[in-house]
């Protein structure tokens, strides 16, 4: 077994109780190196197209890649995979904290559930060993005070991942958290577990991660470390995330007033809900597992009708902007309670926004009023207003159960031509940032078959100006929406690889790009280049197609709202129309994904030894 | 009349004068590339914004403009217009 791999995976068969035992052979692990890559490779073998999200053979699995836990930089991250709820195709979501290093400490590359238990459960990964145990009298309690009662029960060395209130009743929206409030939150993936009955996942344990070559991991952490400076770096470490909301308010980055308004103009509060606004609630920061960056923090809000306790986490960028920005709410006590709120009832932030925002709309325009919110004035900005609803969200009670599964789905249950404010790319919420600034977030909220996502990755990091220092690409006019695919293909592929591989986001953005394949390397043993990783990105980006495309999804079908692609008639926007078209289809194109079928071509899935996969989708 | 000047993000703290508003008097012929070298941070990756437009270094501001100073952080490439 090659570094970096514990050896030994799960599979939970949550209908009869029984944990297998298996390890997926070493070309998959090469090849798909390992989170949703290895994941989705495996639940496509697994599962039979048309399967219900939502029924017994949905498979969700936590999975961790090669680089989490070891020596590498910023390897902090898992992800949970299953066929989203939200979207009816592949899902996946991603997060950091300290629970996915944990899971490899206890003994385990990743854990897999099929099936529905009878009660409710939770699995205990304990030092090599795995058993359900019941969770009867954690069901019903929010996911802070779950994790709170675990740790309790298990030490404060274990780590656990678990769903809230949201999460049992199956909202779309509904996330998995960790550590408080890392959440790994996109595709509705807490519904599944809920469906299943799965409370949490507990991981304890001190087992060492192999490493093929320790001395060369250390001396490229080393390296790397000093290599990690610059304005980026800076800016994460002191403010995190949300050092950029006003700006990206000002400058179109992130939508305003449910993507119809202009920052400079309908939300010249920016500020408010931004850097220094945000850290002066700050009590200390917070790190991921052995992260220099230590974007996070904790936050107390001493009283007040928004009052929170000691810890509560920071909000980050897409939750100030999706509640603040969005909604032109600019009092960030409220989004620090609200970020709160969502941890606890197991929300995805974004999705939740965006949600509030579609229904403060369909308030503004009449097409709901307080007869239907329970007398709640959901008029722009009423930040006690969105509390409240938000409050009624997660009991899942009147208006609140209404939005509680995402904003098509409430667009759906109101009616009266609503869908045109849904801003949703197939069922799932755009994140903020706008394709109108940064024309390849059109691609990757279409194309990614997870879609509506900002952690995709794409040419938006070339567009983003920083690019990605060691990763070459042609210097392209962001707004000429020809000959782009190539940059495109090479910023995504190799984002897939930094996913898989267990490695934060934010090593783009603070080192060279040549650390993720010597990492690999000296962690695996096996050998890696850019080119060999960016390939390796192939292949998992052309499998998740593949997995969407058996079950009938057409990427080149799933058309972004109209708005996120034509600027209003005035501010920094103005005058913009993003071709999405054209970017999506040279991509698929250049990808090897027939643009008519929306299937990775015969040649692709045969070039990359899919042949299982040909023989399906090309019979 | 004089031209407003605002920092965003981390700016402020590495800018000569450590003010996120400043009231610049106008002269004939100033451009955003002189603000950025009164405040010492031309060698920063910066998105310019002038009356809430996408702007350039090198375009002489007029009296009472507006110019917002963007890290790169905050991203984004000039629309077409």
């Amino acid at each position: 077994m090659a570094g970096g791999y514990m050896g030994r995976s799960l599979m939970v068969d949550l209908s009869s109780g029984k944990v297998e035992e298996f390890c997926p052979e070493e070309k998959l692990l090469r090849d798909f190196i390992g989170g949703y890559g290895v994941g989705v490779r495996l639940l496509y073998q697994w599962q039979k197209p048309g399967t219900d999200p939502l029924g017994t053979d949905n498979i969700i699995g936590f999975a961790t890649g090669p680089l989490t836990g070891s020596p590498a930089l910023v390897g902090s991250r898992y992800t949970v995979v299953a066929k989203s709820p939200l979207t009816g195709a592949w899902g996946d979501a991603n997060s950091g904290g300290s629970f996915g290093p944990r899971l490899k400490f206890a003994g385990f590359d990743a854990a897999y559930f099929r099936g529905i238990s009878e009660k409710p459960v939770y699995l205990l990964l304990d030092a090599g060993k795995a058993e359900l145990k019941d969770a009867s009298e954690l069901w019903g309690t929010d996911a802070v005070e779950t994790e709170d009662r675990l740790k309790t029960e298990y030490g404060k060395g274990a780590e656990v991942a678990c769903i809230g209130p949201a999460g049992e009743r199956a909202s779309l929206i509904s996330a998995i958290i960790n550590n408080h409030g890392r959440a790994a939150a996109r595709c509705g993936l807490g519904a599944v577990m809920g469906s299943k009955r799965l409370k949490a996942v507990v991981a304890r344990g001190n087992m060492e991660v192999p490493v093929a070559d320790k001395a060369r991991a250390s001396e490229i952490r080393a390296k790397y470390r000093k290599d990690m400076s610059g304005h980026l770096f800076d800016s994460f470490s002191k403010l995190g995330t949300c050092g950029s909301v006003a700006a990206n308010a000002m400058r179109g980055d992130s939508p305003i007033k449910n993507w119809s308004g202009v920052g400079i103009r309908d939300f010249p509060e920016a500020e408010a809900i931004s850097d220094v606004s945000v850290i002066k609630y700050q009590l200390k920061k917070y790190a991921c597992y052995r992260c220099p960056i230590a974007c996070g923090g904790l936050m107390e809000v001493p009283g007040g009708p928004y009052a929170v306790k000691t810890g509560a986490k920071k909000p980050e960028y897409e939750t100030l902007a999706s509640l603040g920005s969005l909604c032109l709410n600019h009092n960030v006590e409220s989004i620090i309670k609200m970020n709160d709120m969502c941890s606890r009832y197991g929300f995805d932030t974004i999705s939740a926004g965006v949600t509030i925002a579609f229904a403060m709309e369909c308030y503004e325009k009449g097409l709901i009023t307080s007869k239907d919110t329970d007398g709640l004035e959901l008029t722009w900005g009423n930040d006690a207003a969105m509390v409240a609803l938000l409050g009624k969200m997660g009991r899942g009670e009147g208006f609140g159960a209404v939005l509680a599964d995402g904003v098509k789905a409430a667009s759906q249950r109101i009616g009266k031509g609503s869908e045109q404010y849904a801003m949703h790319s197939q069922g799932q919420e755009l994140a903020m940032h706008d394709p109108r600034l940064l024309p390849s977030y059109g691609t990757t909220y279409q194309a990614g078959a997870a879609p509506g996502r900002h952690t995709d990755g794409g040419g938006y990091l070339q567009e983003n100006y920083h690019g990605v220092r060691g990763l070459e690409v042609p210097a392209h006019d962001p707004h000429d929406y020809r000959g782009k695919a190539p940059i495109h293909r090479t910023m995504a592929s190799f984002n897939h690889v930094i996913n898989s591989a267990g490695v934060c986001l934010f090593s783009t953005m603070t080192m060279n790009a040549n650390s993720v394949p010597e990492f690999l390397g000296a962690v695996t043993g096996w050998d890696y280049n850019l080119d060999s990783v960016i390939e390796a990105g192939d292949k998992i980006a052309t499998m998740r197609v593949a997995y969407n495309a058996r079950d009938g999804h057409n990427v080149a079908h799933w058309k972004l709202p109209r708005r996120a692609l034509v600027g209003p008639s005035e501010g920094p926007l103005a005058g913009v129309e993003v071709d999405n078209e054209t970017q999506v289809r040279e991509y698929m194109e250049l990808m090897g994904w027939d643009y008519r079928t929306g299937k990775p071509t015969r040649e692709r899935l045969l070039q990359y030894g899919l042949e299982d996969v040909a023989a399906d989708l090309w019979p | 009349m004089a031209i407003e000047l605002r920092l965003f993000a981390h700016l402020p703290d590495i800018s000569r004068s450590r003010q996120r508003r400043a009231h610049v008097p106008y002269e004939e012929g100033l451009t955003v590339r002189d603000l950025l070298e009164t405040e010492g941070i031309a060698g920063e990756d910066l998105a310019i914004m002038v009356n809430g437009m996408h702007s350039s270094v090198d375009v002489p501001l007029n009296d009472g403009d507006s110019v917002f100073l963007l890290p790169a952080i905050a991203g984004g490439s000039s629309p077409k217009q």
